[in-house]
């Protein structure tokens, strides 16, 4: 049996980050390792279509010369290769143009101290022990008359960066995903969760959950497109919700291009909106990849510390994502990336939400969401997967799928209950009702 | 896993993987050993922001063993990987098993043993990376120095790849091939009036060398594309809730085509592959010969043997030769995208060869190929050029470049965007609009389409970012068209 993953130590990457920044001749150098397996089992039709195991290992090497660099990377673990890599990357950075907006090395950082999880049985999950897992969920649809398909995949991965100012960081971590769709006839469901370890997966109960909202879904009506209330399953507003934070970035919004971007009277940008109340006061959002649920990597791709950072609270935007080169204009501390994303629940499951609405609609799932207005961060996306009609506190009956245009900074205004969280990929959020939201088309797709 | 390692031919590489597949007993077994060089430069503002030549090589095996699929892929060309993988992607296919209830088969293939090289003039790896960053920079700078009328921001970039495959199978196959590709542009953003508008102009993404960059062309756009941008963030709002006639040219065309004609007719989707995923199709097998999917004058044809196509290459990723094949003839749906085993489902005896993997150490699937809109034949009654177009409207709006795009999970329902938009008055452009978008079924918007331009205003546009399967696949095509015009399309407001 071929199972165990042909990984090495935290301390040999550490090693070899350290070799790489020994030959380079550059002024200053930065490294970034990763290595890792990625297994996914993929299924439809109650069977596995596709099976893969992808072991990847990725150096990249930036150069500096002055205000000079570039960078170049190599996939190949060979030093000879790895050599190659690291002269590439200088005599690009010898005759790049020098940059205006440079900035020097980051010094050696504080990171938070904990360890990212790592579970073994994750790490370790052979390919017969994830086909048995994924049998029985094929079986389940089988048995229920329902076509189910999905994904369950595991990862481990270690990372790490250093330069030659003495920067040094070194993580690894695991996660496992199971997303499953049930169809029938004209119904469909869809769901997902992400965990660090595969135990943690709610697979059976889940997909019980799932084949019925699929056949609770079948012969959906059609309802008038129009602005109502709307629940949102997590994994739904998950994804909107990434595109709030997506949009949080400084020198955007500082430079007039953003919702929130403040703007004078003669409608000149004069800065940003953090600090002002825009969105509901149950909105609270935070960076924290130290959350039960993620248990991530200490530091960002850059080197940066990924530690704790208050991005909403209690509606209001208290941090916006600075580069360290926006940051030293703004004298700002730069923040780095604003993921992974952790949106505050509370302890009402997604029923009671339902249970307290007099009429709406419950959303499962968000598809194919893009911008319409990116200086309004107006989007438009459309329902899938189980689309409801609520009334009196009840699912009243399915509906056909619905096409939206919204305005996501309105939406996050207009959340007036939570749910409790689960983790979606990298992010952790709970299930919302917004008071008002802009349906515009209809469709019998399912 | 640092140490070096036995340095083995590549292809010798290969042959061992082939007979350790024959051993395993599979039915099928194929390698595919890939070596990708890309070279990234971006330009922000006066910042070359991003300058990066990197590598990334390794290889991918598939087996089907009793009827069910196993894949497996290393970064590590070493003998003693290969073997490890072979035997992985076996007991991976073992677990497929567990489930199996249909057993996949594949159409048969030629086992062809043949090279193909992108033809290419100038190498683009050859070109000083001086010269490049200067153009980049030069772009940006000449689109800054519109800043007093509102040019705040710019952008430029250019893409560059080679890939090296070697594939081959246990049907006996051994194809090398080297593919090209070359992909410049830029844009720029107006902030004014509380508003941030952007405009921008690309050399479409091709397989081809160097010669496809042409700095003049790209510098003699700056001018209009500056200019356009400071009269888009100062045009009015687009209409909201009106149907009107809309002109697309080949820039914003090729979206929706990829988006509703390229996506509903691959053949996975039709079956339920990507149900989890990407979605389903409206375009079932039973629609197949009789969906009137567009007017009877719109015809799309898949062709993979194009010069310059995006998808352009001697044979797919199952060794299929490169071919071409109508899809849509007369409005009427006629053929699918497959590969081995869709194909066989749907009782061909041969792939039109649309499997594509993008990296080493991917899975091959069914991917959009190039895939056309023809021309408007000479003398037919919905013929135009776009001029023609534009003076036989009475009102309209004329939409260029793509911006904003989305369709439902079974590729009926969609609203898409654009870049720039005109209003269309009495025959002639009367001046810009912004944030417009039109929406539509997909049927209904084929099917409205009353004029088709000539051979003479075909455009190769087409998109490096085709995203589709789990783990994600990111596939590259062409969308060769003409402009068109599509009567009683509504026409949403975006403000």
């Amino acid at each position: 049996m071929i199972a165990a993953p042909i990984l090495i130590g935290e301390d040999q990457l550490l090693s070899l980050v350290e070799k790489v920044i020994k030959q380079s001749e550059a002024e200053g150098v930065f490294v970034s390792l990763s290595t890792g397996e990625e297994a996914l089992s993929r299924y439809s039709e109650n069977q596995i279509s596709q099976n893969i195991s992808q072991t990847r290992f990725n150096l990249t090497i930036t150069s500096y010369f002055g205000t000079r660099c570039a960078s170049a990377s190599t996939t190949d673990t060979d030093p000879e290769a790895i050599a190659q890599a690291v002269r590439r990357s200088e005599e690009l950075a010898r005759i790049a143009p020098e940059d205006p907006e440079w900035m020097p090395l980051l010094e050696v950082q504080v990171y938070e101290q904990r360890t990212p999880a790592f579970d073994e049985a994750t790490a370790m999950l052979s390919p017969l022990e994830r086909g048995k897992i994924v049998q029985a969920v094929c079986a389940r649809s089988d048995r229920a008359n329902v076509d189910g398909s999905g994904t369950l995949s595991t990862e481990v991965f270690l990372r790490a960066v250093g330069n030659s100012r003495g920067l040094r960081a070194c993580s690894q971590g695991t996660v496992a995903d199971f997303s499953f769709t049930a169809r029938t006839g004209d119904g469909s469901s869809w769901s997902q969760r992400t965990a660090w370890a595969i135990d943690q997966l709610p697979i059976e109960s889940l997909t019980e959950q799932l084949i019925e909202r699929a056949a609770r879904s079948k012969h959906p009506r059609e309802v008038k497109p129009s602005i109502y209330p709307v629940v949102f399953d997590g994994a739904a507003f998950a994804d909107l919700l990434s595109w709030v934070i997506w949009n949080l970035d400084a020198r955007a919004a500082d430079e007039g291009r953003s919702f929130m971007s403040r703007i004078d009277e003669t409608s000149k940008p004069i800065g940003n909106l953090l600090g002002e109340a825009i969105f509901s006061p149950l909105v609270q959002v935070q960076r924290d990849a130290a959350h039960p649920l993620l248990q991530l990597g200490t530091f960002t791709s850059d080197g940066l510390s990924n530690g704790y950072l208050k991005i909403i609270e209690d509606g209001v935007p208290k941090n916006l994502s600075y580069s360290r080169y926006w940051a030293k204009q703004q004298g700002k501390e730069p923040t780095g990336s604003l993921t992974p994303i952790v949106m505050d629940g509370t302890n009402q499951s997604l029923a009671n939400l339902i249970g307290q609405t007099e009429r709406g609609i419950l959303v499962s799932r968000a598809w194919y969401v893009r911008y319409v207005n990116p200086r309004s961060l107006v989007v438009t996306g459309m329902t899938r997967d189980g689309t409801f009609w609520i009334e009196d506190g009840q699912i009243a009956y399915p509906i056909k799928n619905l096409r939206f245009n919204q305005s996501l900074p309105e939406m996050l205004r207009d959340v007036d209950a939570l749910s409790t969280v689960q983790r979606y990929g990298s992010s952790v959020v709970p299930g919302v009702r917004v008071q008002a939201f802009n349906f515009s088309s209809v469709t019998d797709s399912v | 896993m640092v140490q070096a390692p036995a340095q083995i031919a590549t292809t010798d590489l290969a042959t061992i993987a082939i007979d350790r597949i024959h051993q395993a007993g599979c039915e099928y077994g194929d390698i595919r050993l890939c070596t990708y060089r890309s070279q990234n430069l971006t330009a922000r503002d006066r910042t070359l922001s991003q300058l990066a030549d990197n590598v990334s090589s390794g290889f991918g095996v598939r087996v089907l063993l009793n009827g069910a699929w196993g894949f497996a892929a290393s970064h590590n060309r070493t003998l003693a990987e290969v073997e490890r993988i072979v035997n992985l992607a076996v007991d991976i296919a073992k677990a497929s098993h567990l489930s199996q209830q249909t057993q996949v088969q594949l159409v048969p293939v030629t086992a062809y043993s043949d090279t193909y090289v992108t033809p290419i003039a100038i190498d683009p790896f050859s070109v000083p990376i001086t010269e490049k960053a200067e153009l980049l920079l030069q772009l940006n700078e000449q689109l800054l120095s519109y800043g007093d009328r509102g040019i705040k921001k710019a952008y430029s970039y250019l893409r560059f790849t080679r890939e090296d495959k070697i594939f081959a199978s246990t049907a006996g196959a051994t194809i090398q091939q080297t593919i090209y590709r070359s992909y410049p542009g830029f844009g720029c953003t107006a902030i004014a009036n509380g508003d941030a508008q952007s405009r921008s102009y690309e050399r479409p993404p091709l397989n081809i060398g160097y010669e496809h960059i042409q700095p003049q062309d790209l510098l003699a756009q700056v001018d209009r594309v500056a200019t356009e941008a400071v009269e888009k963030v100062n045009a009015p709002l687009g209409p909201s809730g009106i149907s009107t006639t809309i002109i697309l040219k080949p820039t914003n065309l090729f979206l929706t085509i990829h988006e509703s004609i390229g996506h509903p007719t691959e053949l996975d989707r039709v079956y339920g592959y990507e149900a989890n995923f990407a979605g389903t199709s409206f375009a079932t097998t039973d629609k197949l010969g009789t969906l009137q999917y567009a007017a009877p004058w719109v015809n799309f044809r898949a062709d993979r043997t194009q010069l310059g196509g995006r998808s352009t290459l001697g044979y797919d990723d199952e060794g299929v030769p490169a071919q071409d094949w109508y899809v849509i003839k007369d409005g009427i749906l006629v053929d699918y995208l497959t590969d081995r085993e869709t194909a066989y489902r749907l009782g061909r005896d041969s792939s039109n060869g649309c499997a594509y993997a993008d990296s080493w150490a991917s899975v091959p699937m069914v991917r959009i190929p190039n895939l056309g809109l023809e021309p408007g034949p000479d003398g037919s009654s919905h013929t135009a050029t776009l001029s023609e177009m534009i003076a036989d409207t009475e009102n309209g709006i004329l939409i260029d470049g793509i911006g904003s795009f989305s369709i439902d999970q079974q590729r009926r329902n969609f609203q898409f965007g654009g870049d720039a938009f005109w209003k269309v008055e009495k025959g002639k452009v009367v001046g810009m609009l912004k944030n417009v978008t039109y929406h539509s079924m997909t049927t209904d918007f084929w099917n409205r389409v009353d004029a088709l331009g000539p051979a003479s205003e075909r455009e190769q546009c087409g998109t490096s970012m085709c995203g589709k399967g789990e783990p994600i696949q990111l596939a590259q095509m062409t969308h060769a068209c003409v402009p068109v015009r599509v009567r009683n399309i509504q026409i949403g407001g975006s403000q």
